[in-house]
């Protein structure tokens, strides 16, 4: 039966990469996937191809440390230990697709082979995983093949996720026999104060033994790490998840060979155990794998945001007529949508972030120096808004041309829709650089004037923040244009779904998307920097500084819209001509 | 009225549609009707704009949908065969939306009483993901009758829907007939279009191999087998090698 389960994953894989392969006939996903192979082969291959044996990463754990390191890694790999036994609440499942549900779960297979089939696909993405984290790394392991390495994490995260399951099928049992998940939280919590206990009353010993310049010296430092960690119990917690990190940090081939015997003993006890607490898993199963379907259908629509459960309609950002300009539906309608990512959690966590932060600088620096160094972020900020606004806020075409046949039958012209769907996120991100721009004016230190110019009374900041204001709409309506027209003339390489956005190619396509929006925004400013550098210089001669500079920013920002202007007639040509079914 | 003339539509070499001409005048309800891949789907899509046709014109209530297409598609409506609707917007907000595309004066006692005919009045604060398959089909059908269009087209518009829902489309689409509504309705449920189309076109390769009306058809196949059912019709028509002359 199991042949059967090899067969699809085998069968499934081919033909994912024979689609792969296919793709490469168009010449645009063959650019992408060259581009691709070749930032993985210069990024993420080289500790494979640069750690031969007797070669450690530039940045390899000393010896001397490598006792600390292995209690420290057995340490953190213990929180999640912990965590897997006290905070979950709902019964023990198993990932599955909806189509391995359709077909599995009726087939006469036994529960232990689908058990079996599930940790097969586990292990392969665990191999892959592996290799990440060899890649993140392969600087601080000891000299050694970076394939050792691989291996050593595969059999660490392969045990944890066997820990895992078998955790949480041990967790539904209890809960079948009555134990809740607070008992069993109770206790796990009193278990773990007693060891916080003996631990700190250890540590609290062993510390003022500890030498001034204890992080100079290693050995000290791992005697204290010995006493506080390294006796029972204490130890016992931890014996078992540092024979999982030994192969890790073991140096050669020998000493690797020595460390991973064991961890793959240990491996194969969590493998038995596994299958003998397995559980009834289907019901939880069949509602995790609609879940992920509902997730992938909305993120092969590109609305990632929309993957979560929703239960609550967005509120109407204002009442809307029915008379008046129609693109104004359109951008009522993606507000609404933006509420989705833009929620009042979202805003209540920045202020609680924001708010004691600014408090904290304000008590901190009563010289207002601290508020000063908030005001230049926000001057950082305002311009990556710019620049990385259009790629987060996607309220707009690109979220809606799955939606293409509805929407191309709108009464509208094409440039009239496309004007409709970008103006909220225009919108959005312009009131975002707004408020930057004011609160950096307010609080940035005042400016030298430049060329000798006199203030008249009037903060330069300001001045300064008028012309970015007056720049910021016409600069969002240009990329979001930019961001746009790549979805409606290589929707492939914009949207995810079937026909994109997975694979080498795909990677190589968004650098080269990338690239190609910010060439393209350069060549558009080229028209308005050179008539705003003209106005300016003029206007100074005749007016001075503090008039010439938002007088050069109107010009500029004139050109541009003008320019955004002709973008939009052409894109909602292009976009009226586009056929769906290519 | 809808009509089409010299439609064609090419994806590369392949013809999906070919030289199709037909007229459905106001009150009329057409039957779409073929094999799959015959090219209902995309004639529908090249009648309601969607996509562009390689040749042919297309006129709705007089409107040529190539040079003027606002005012064709302000009569049109189009019901793809899967109900397509904002995540998320709410039903209400769906319909005040599709008010403010089509500047639907006094829509708001339009939309209640669409909704109560649809019994979707009790959902009207749902989200589309909060609504079943027939709901959300309901829903589409009161965002494109608000605007009263005078043009509309069906793609498989029973896909989905329960007895009771069946029964409500086919009164709905009945009484917007009787109120002169045009009407296409592209489907292979035979009895369907027996119930409630006045004309019958059928495709085969996308090409059109019967059209009339129900009772011309039937009269033409008759011919060769008396009391000939409309399903007898749709294999003979589609399975011949030369189609016969409408």
């Amino acid at each position: 039966m199991i042949a059967a389960l090899v067969y699809l994953q085998v069968c499934s894989a081919r033909n994912r990469l024979l689609a792969q392969l296919g793709r490469l006939r168009k010449p645009q996903y063959l650019l992408g996937a060259v581009i691709g192979f070749a930032y993985l082969g210069f990024f993420f291959l080289r500790p494979f191809a640069s750690a031969s044996p007797g070669t450690g990463g530039p940045a390899a754990i000393p010896p001397d440390w490598q006792p600390v390191a292995e209690m420290a890694v057995a340490f953190a790999f213990f929180a999640l230990v912990a965590i897997t036994w006290i905070v979950p609440s709902k019964r023990a499942t198993l990932d599955f697709t909806e189509a391995e549900v359709a077909f599995l779960f009726p087939a006469p297979l036994a529960r232990r082979t689908l058990i079996h089939f599930r940790l097969l696909k586990t292990q392969l993405a665990l191999a892959f995983s592996a290799l990440i984290m060899t890649f993140f790394t392969w600087r601080l392991m000891p000299p050694g093949g970076a394939w050792r390495l691989a291996l050593g994490w595969w059999v660490l995260m392969g045990a944890m996720e066997l820990h895992r399951l078998g955790a949480g099928f041990f967790r539904t049992r209890l809960l079948d026999r009555g134990v809740g998940n607070w008992v069993r939280r109770g206790l796990g919590l009193g278990l773990l104060a007693l060891l916080g206990l003996t631990v700190w009353r250890r540590a609290d010993a062993a510390f003022a033994a500890l030498p001034a310049d204890a992080l100079a010296q290693p050995r000290a430092l791992a005697e204290f790490a010995q006493t506080v960690f390294g006796q029972p119990p204490m130890s016992w917690v931890l014996w078992p998840l540092r024979l999982l990190v030994r192969p890790l940090l073991a140096p050669g081939l020998a000493g690797f060979a020595l460390a991973l015997l064991p961890a793959l003993g240990l491996f194969a006890l969590l493998y038995v155990w596994v299958l003998v607490t397995a559980v009834a898993f289907e019901e939880t199963a069949l509602e995790r794998a609609e879940q992920r379907s509902r997730l992938i259908a909305a993120a092969r629509a590109g609305n990632w945001h929309l993957a979560g459960p929703r239960t609550r309609e967005g509120w109407a950002p204002f009442r809307l007529p029915a008379s008046g300009p129609r693109p104004v539906a359109l951008m009522w309608k993606n507000l609404i949508s933006a509420q989705s990512v833009l929620t009042s959690r979202l805003g209540i966590l920045l202020l609680a972030m924001l708010v004691p932060m600014a408090i904290g600088v304000g008590i901190a620096s009563p010289k207002a120096a601290g508020l000063k160094v908030m005001g230049a972020m926000a001057v950082g900020l305002a311009p990556m808004l710019v620049l990385v606004g259009p790629d987060l806020a996607r309220f707009d075409l690109r979220q809606d041309l799955p939606m293409a046949d509805v929407i191309k039958t709108y009464p509208l012209r094409g440039w009239q829709l496309v004007l409709g769907e970008i103006l909220a996120p225009v919108f959005i991100l312009t009131l975002s650089q707004c408020v930057l721009v004011a609160v950096a004016a307010a609080l940035f230190p005042s400016l030298q004037l430049p060329f000798g110019a006199r203030s008249a009374g009037v903060a330069p900041q300001a001045v300064v923040a008028l012309s970015a204001v007056i720049l910021s709409p016409v600069l969002n309506l240009t990329l979001l244009l930019l961001h746009n027209a790549t979805a409606v003339l290589f929707p492939a390489w914009v949207r995810l779904g079937p026909q994109g956005a997975q694979g080498f190619e795909a990677m190589g396509q968004r650098m080269l998307l990338m690239m190609g929006h910010l060439l393209s925004l350069m060549l558009a400013l080229l028209p308005p920097a050179g008539v705003g550098t003209v106005v300016f210089l003029l206007a100074k001669f005749a007016v001075g500084w503090l008039v010439a500079l938002p007088l050069a920013a109107l010009a500029a920002a004139l050109v541009l819209g003008l320019e955004a202007g002709l973008g939009l007639k052409w894109l909602g040509d292009r976009f009226e001509r586009m056929d769906i079914t290519d | 009225m809808i009509e089409a003339a010299g439609l064609t539509k090419l994806y590369g070499q392949f013809v999906a549609v070919d030289d199709l001409s037909f007229v459905v005048q106001p009150g009329e309800v057409m039957g779409l009707v073929g094999p799959n891949g015959a090219g209902k789907t995309t004639t529908l899509r090249c009648v309601s704009g969607v996509i562009p046709p390689a040749r042919g014109t297309v006129r709705i209530c007089g409107h040529d949908l190539a040079t003027a297409p606002l005012a064709a598609k302000q009569e049109l409506a189009y019901f793809p065969d899967e109900p397509r609707l904002f995540e998320y917007l709410s039903v209400r907000q769906h319909l005040t939306f599709t008010a403010r595309l089509y500047h639907v004066r006094d829509h708001e006692p339009k939309a209640k009483a669409l909704l109560a005919e649809l019994e979707l009045a009790e959902k009207a604060d749902k989200l589309p993901g909060e609504l079943s398959r027939g709901m959300k089909q309901k829903l589409a059908i009161a965002c494109g009758l608000l605007h009263s269009p005078k043009a509309i087209l069906f793609d498989e518009p029973l896909t989905g829907l329960d007895p009771h829902g069946i029964r409500q489309m086919k009164d709905t689409i009945l009484r917007l007939a009787r109120e002169g509504t045009a009407m296409v309705i592209s489907s292979h449920l035979l009895h369907l279009v027996g119930e409630i189309c006045s004309h019958i076109l059928i495709l085969k390769q996308g090409r059109k191999v019967v059209h009339g009306t129900l009772a011309e058809v039937r009269q033409r196949f008759a011919e060769t087998a008396p009391g000939v059912s409309l399903e007898e019709v749709f294999f003979r028509a589609t399975a011949s090698t030369e189609p016969p002359s409408p």
